[in-house]
């Protein structure tokens, strides 16, 4: 049995880390609420913006838009990696690069040259760790990441793949389904498919539906006109979407992570507790046995 | 069947800034101002920046500004798809005024430098916008 003195220091402690974590996970809460709203609020913007491209398309001419032609040959690829600025949120960063990290060796496998853009300082460092060919780092903090930012930098991709320099863009980020569950999603972005723009994730049919009504529409000034401004903006959404989800996803983590650690201290302090009590009891009984026969001595 | 009224939605990336029944709006389209009455046929159109007026079913009528984006009519159902946008009653005329005002800094220095027209466009659209939200801001002010 440990010491009546070192059980104290460590309950101490263990109170102490559960103080943390425990304000941590109200953070975390507070925050996730928040981000939330911003993931979910974007989202009717997204699939409208979906809807109306698929409308588009269908009436457009073939090769109304350089960006939805299929390259003959993929030689180079971007992947866009969304991960989060700091740890302490379970498997959250560990999941999606654990995905990247399988996405990039198959690919690679397949004879092309992969590059990746990273959001996050978290991704900025594995990717810099695992020496993978880093097209750029988005330096700023996740959370701060405006609209014209990543709209900037999509726009730089977009080039990039109408000058030829690469021929396929996907992003990778961890789609919010709840807020005790999300998954890493890989979603393409160039060559722009319309269709299936929802990638792996599931709840597509209302897109398919509503994309098969009327197709005689008036366009004004021209499909044309129409789709070189709408496929960017689709794209820049995209990705800022993805972001968003990522963002409401590492606090959907964090919190659970922190609850999780805030629960085992709990369990820890009470069981220390309970030795600690045990502890003394036996001190307090053998300091009143040595009482005991200490007085029966004299008085024998 | 002659519907007296159809669904508007206007959607900004952040959020929806309008969702109800109209009798008519009226939008800045890349190539003049357009209005859409119920029955309309369906639609695709690009926008620039400027005012929305909105006449709701029961006769109010309501004013927004967008900053470029789509509007889209199909079946008595009209969507904006809008950059950003703003109700005329949340504008702030403060700050709209200070970006106007930056802005216009902004087109001096590069009106020198004649350099950079990225730049220059997006000082240039910056005061359009600052324009209209505070000419829409200042409209409902002095009603």
């Amino acid at each position: 049995m440990k010491g009546v003195k070192e059980l104290k220091a460590r309950l101490k402690s263990i109170g102490n880390i559960r103080k943390i974590t425990s304000t941590m996970e109200l953070v975390a809460g507070a925050k996730l609420r928040r981000l939330q709203d911003r993931a979910l609020s974007s989202r009717p913007y997204a699939s409208a913006i979906r809807k109306m491209i698929a409308q588009v398309t269908r009436v457009a001419p073939e090769n109304a838009s350089p960006l939805l032609a299929v390259p003959d040959k993929i030689e180079r690829e971007c992947l866009i990696v969304i991960a989060a600025d700091r740890g302490l949120c379970g498997a959250f960063n560990a999941n999606i690069f654990r995905k990247a990290h399988k996405y990039l060796r198959e690919r690679e496998a397949a004879g092309v040259k992969m590059e990746v853009y990273t959001f996050g300082r978290r991704s900025a460092r594995f990717f810099d760790r695992v020496r993978a060919d880093v097209l750029g780092n988005c330096e700023d903090s996740v959370e701060k990441i405006g609209y014209r930012r990543v709209a900037g930098i999509m726009g730089s991709l977009v080039d990039d793949y109408l000058e030829g320099r690469i021929q396929k863009v996907s992003v990778l980020y961890t789609w919010f389904k709840s807020a005790v569950s999300f998954q890493p999603i890989l979603e393409p972005l160039l060559p722009f498919e319309p269709e299936a723009a929802e990638g792996e994730r599931e709840g597509v049919g209302e897109d398919a539906e509503a994309a098969s009504g009327e197709s005689d529409y008036i366009m004004e000034p021209s499909p044309e006109a129409i789709l070189a401004q709408l496929l960017p903006k689709s794209l820049e959404m995209r990705l800022f979407a993805g972001i968003l989800e990522s963002l409401a996803s590492e606090y959907a983590a964090r919190r659970i992570a922190m609850k999780n650690a805030t629960d085992a201290a709990d369990d820890m302090s009470e069981e220390l507790t309970m030795e600690y009590n045990k502890a003394r009891q036996a001190g307090i009984t053998g300091d009143l046995l040595d009482i005991v026969a200490g007085a029966e001595a004299q008085a024998g | 069947m002659a519907e007296k009224s159809f669904r508007l939605e206007i959607v900004t990336p952040e959020k929806v800034v309008f969702d109800g029944n109209v009798e008519s709006v009226q939008v800045p389209a890349s190539d003049g101002f357009m209005g859409v009455l119920p029955n309309h046929a369906p639609l695709l159109a690009e926008l620039r920046v400027g005012p929305v007026s909105v006449k709701e079913a029961g006769g109010a009528e309501r004013l927004m500004v967008i900053a470029d984006g789509f509007l889209q009519v199909a079946d008595n159902h009209a969507k904006i798809l809008a950059n950003a946008g703003e109700r005329a009653e949340d504008i702030d005329v403060g700050r709209a005024e200070a970006a106007a005002d930056r802005a216009r800094a902004l087109m001096k220095e590069h009106g020198k430098l004649e350099g950079l027209p990225i730049d220059m466009i997006r000082a240039e659209f910056a005061l359009q916008r600052a324009l209209w939200r505070l000419r829409i801001g200042t409209k409902r002010a002095g009603r």
